[in-house]
């Protein structure tokens, strides 16, 4: 007996000493390329988990692919069989109860149907090879309700039509065929971009693709006993989860049924259901057939299908409306926009990320109307939420209404963790009114405090507040004047977060250093079990610190 | 004429539904890495598991049964007429395909159900069915009542991250709640088989109101409610004590789902 192995690429030895060239006895090569193709996955896993973003992108066909492997493997490996058919059945079998996942499923039909060829050869020749792709490539087609193309189906219909080209223009010799099945694999693999919306956006190509062009690699490996290096897939970035999207036909009505105890000319049938829908699966077995359709008409369908036995497992669903409620594709990008007037590198960068166009403006820098209008048409949305972020800003915002032809809303924030914390409800594909109701909801529920540092001797109300003294406020109102930084911010905390809040934010601005932000930190800490406090380092001049209480 | 049902592990199982003669359970699996795989609610204890992905540095994986595996549960049921099967949301595993194909491997008619839900939602359906077993109801009269309850039933839930969802794939539309600049703690919901959000909330409070005003109609009409956590029991108690609900029925979610809602998540189900 030889063995297997393989190395970063895949190194076969011959598995036996052939005497008729071209041909390897039935009986055992089905598990040497088992092994081998198992081998092969193996070494490329991790690569496959990493382009998986089709059908969901969960990073697991590889891993499945080679679990499904694996069980025929543990099937095949080291048994000795009576006859091809033993073999193939066994291994089919194998392959089908140890699949996982979407792509193993695929995969577990592909192994079933080149079983159920080669299971009547005697041994395993260039055109029983090409026939076994052609079994893998029908039983694959036919196991899902919708093929796809840009997939392991598409790879594994070009690499069948390339091992049948390849014989019927003379290649007999099994290596060349299995050869010119393996390079067009890749080559498929390489153009599942350009058939997949999905792969495309993600800059991937399709992960079970590949795991069948890697299977090809190791049965390849197998019949030649060369050492080859396995082709790099083209780019595999790593997946853009934000460009994922379903690609599902949204077509008429999907319809399923079964019809039992079929009586009359199965191709009749099949070319009748084929005419009346599209992604249309006819599947015979035995006397029960198994129709999956899209179409405008399900009732005719299932009358005609009536026609010839007892409907059963009848499931209809309108394709249509599942997208009209819930596909927001199809909307113009961002129906609502935001500007917001922030000041500090950090705030900028924080309301970006959340979607808003930011303009410079804040205590002490107040933007005018016409800057805010600016920013607002800089959005390109036709409708827009302000937020002001400053007591001061409030009435300019206000007035920018009358200068744009968007429709502008104001949610009167008056610090920026009060802006940050009302972006949370932000979404820029919902319906406008009931956006900025959301916002508005949230906005009305905090608490906001600040503390900044008196420029001058000042009497605020009954306080005098000497020129350097730490001033607290809460929602506008003086809460606190102390000498020091730490006592003034755990004065607002205390006040702000009440005995009712649940989360408290703190935007640090340049003026704090780290250490006296750690000591306030923890004095909050002990003072609140329950809390979240969240910090994010704001950056905005003046105020040293601004909160926000949920 | 008798009916069975076969389901899959990710089916929150009320007590005694397990017992039942009539009722086959086909696991999904999960994995930690690629060597390590457990069946759903079978080889691991659920604390063991919340123990693992508190310390894991790997998220897992999960896997759907091979259409072998519901082939064997629909073998098994040869004593019964007719055979329903509910898998979990179409959207989320392929288990319903799997169901699918090997309803297509045995010589009688097996029907397949998309619960379009999971855990506490199918759990649900899967009762409101067995309820109509226990009743008399025939095979037809048994499939109407569950696919009215999977046009009916909702599952509202908290997650602690969306960490899990996004690395899983399975976000769905909640997708849209990522990349916000602060800590959102979102509402989410499974309706039509798929994850959609339902609020962005911060802070546990919020959350846990936001769930109390949703589904209060529902409690105070009497509808069936089913609770499930993942290792959050406190906040789940909260949640049925603000809906003045006392006797319930409360899941632990397993291995597959709590792989893609990770630890600290919570909800209810309702009709």
């Amino acid at each position: 007996m030889s063995t297997i192995s393989y190395s970063g690429g895949v190194v076969c030895r011959k598995p036996h000493e052939r005497s008729d060239e071209g041909t390897l006895a039935m009986a055992i090569e089905v598990s040497y390329m088992v092994a081998a193709a198992h081998a092969a996955v193996k070494a490329q896993v991790a690569k496959i988990n990493d382009l998986n973003v089709y059908p969901v992108p969960d990073g697991d066909t590889g891993t499945n692919m080679l679990l499904t492997l694996g069980s025929a493997l543990s099937e095949t490996s080291g048994k000795s069989y009576g006859s091809p058919e033993e073999a193939s059945r066994a291994c089919a079998r194998a392959a089908l109860m140890g699949a996982r996942g979407n792509s193993g499923v695929i995969l577990s039909q592909m192994i079933r149907g080149a079983c159920e060829v080669l299971a009547d050869r005697r041994s395993l020749a260039a055109e029983a090879f090409a026939a076994g792709l052609d079994g893998a490539r029908e039983r694959a087609y036919a196991s899902v309700r919708e093929p796809v193309e840009g997939t392991m189906l598409t790879v594994i219909k070009d690499a069948a039509v390339a091992a049948r080209e390849a014989f019927e223009e003379g290649d007999t010799d099994l290596p060349s065929v299995v050869g010119a099945a393996r390079q067009a694999a890749h080559d498929s693999v390489r153009r599942t971009p350009e058939l997949l919306a999905v792969l495309r956006e993600a800059g991937v190509v399709d992960a079970g693709g590949l795991g069948v062009a890697v299977i090809l690699d190791g049965v390849y490996a197998c019949v030649t006993g060369q050492e080859i290096e396995v082709p790099a897939a083209g780019e595999d970035g790593a997946p853009d989860l934000e460009t994922i999207h379903a690609q599902e036909e949204a077509w008429g009505y999907c319809t399923e049924f079964l019809v039992d105890g079929f009586d009359g000319d199965v191709e009749e049938f099949r070319e009748h259901v084929y005419a009346s829908g599209r992604s249309v699966l006819v599947v015979a077995h035995d006397d029960v057939v198994k129709v999956h359709l899209h179409t405008q008409d399900p009732g005719g369908a299932l009358s005609y299908a009536g026609g010839f036995g007892r409907l059963a497992g009848v499931k209809v669903d309108d394709m249509e409306a599942q997208v009209r409620s819930h596909d927001p594709e199809g909307r113009p990008a961002a129906r609502l926009g935001v500007v917001a007037a922030s000041r500090g590198e950090g705030n900028r960068a924080l309301f970006e990320q959340m979607g808003a166009v930011v303009i410079e403006g804040g205590q002490g820098e107040n933007p005018s109307a016409a800057d805010l209008a600016g920013a607002v048409e800089e959005t390109g949305a036709s409708a827009i939420v302000l937020l002001p972020n400053n007591k001061n800003i409030v009435p300019t915002a206000a007035q920018v209404g009358e200068l744009v032809e968007a429709k502008t809303y104001v949610v009167p924030t008056t610090n920026l963790a009060a802006g940050l914390a009302v972006m949370v409800g932000y979404d820029a594909e919902g319906e406008p009114d009931e956006v900025v109701e959301e916002m508005r909801e949230i906005s009305d529920s905090l608490r906001v405090g600040e503390v900044t540092r008196s420029v001058r001797d000042a009497r605020v109300g009954e306080r005098e507040v000497p020129e350097g003294a730490y001033m607290g406020f809460l929602d506008g109102d003086l809460v606190a004047v102390e000498d020091g930084i730490r006592e003034t911010a755990l004065v607002v905390a205390r006040e702000i977060v009440g005995d009712g809040a649940d989360v408290l934010t703190l935007l640090k601005g340049e003026e704090l250093a780290e250490a006296e932000l750690e000591g306030i930190l923890d004095g909050i800490r002990d003072s609140y079990d329950l809390l979240e406090v969240e910090v994010r380092d704001g950056g905005q001049p003046l105020y040293p610190l601004q909160m926000v209480a949920e | 004429m008798t009916t069975a049902i076969v389901t899959d592990s990710t089916t929150s199982l009320a007590p005694g539904v397990l017992e039942r003669p009539d009722v086959r359970v086909v696991p999904l699996t999960f994995h930690f890495g690629d060597h390590e795989t457990y069946k759903d609610k079978v080889d691991m204890t659920n604390e063991e598991f919340y123990e693992r992905l508190r310390d894991s540095d790997v998220f897992p994986t999960t896997a759907q049964p091979s259409p072998g595996d519901f082939v064997e549960a629909y073998e098994a049921l040869s004593d019964y007429d007719d055979i329903l099967v509910l898998t979990l949301s179409s959207k989320f595993s392929g288990t319903y395909d799997s169901a699918l194909q090997a309803a297509g491997m045995v010589d009688r008619p097996v029907h397949v159900l998309d619960s379009k839900s999971a855990e506490m939602g199918s759990g649900l359906i899967l009762l409101e069915a067995l309820r109509c077993i226990d009743e008399g109801g025939d095979f037809d009269e048994v499939r109407h009542v569950a696919e009215r309850a999977i046009g009916g039933a909702r599952v509202l839930f908290a997650v602690g991250t969306l960490e899990y969802l996004a690395k899983s794939g399975r976000i769905g539309r909640a997708q849209r709640l990522l990349g916000t600049a602060l800590d959102v703690r979102p509402v989410l919901e499974v309706a039509g088989g798929e994850i959609i959000p339902f609020k962005r909330t911060r802070g546990r409070k919020r959350q846990l109101a936001t769930i109390v005003e949703e589904v209060r109609p529902a409690a105070e009409a009497g509808h069936p409610l089913y609770f499930g956590h993942i290792a959050a029991p406190e906040l789940l108690s909260e949640l049925a004590e603000q809906l003045g609900v006392e006797e319930k029925l409360i899941a632990e979610i397993g291995g597959v789902v709590g792989s893609h809602v990770g630890l600290g998540a919570y909800g209810v189900a309702h009709l």
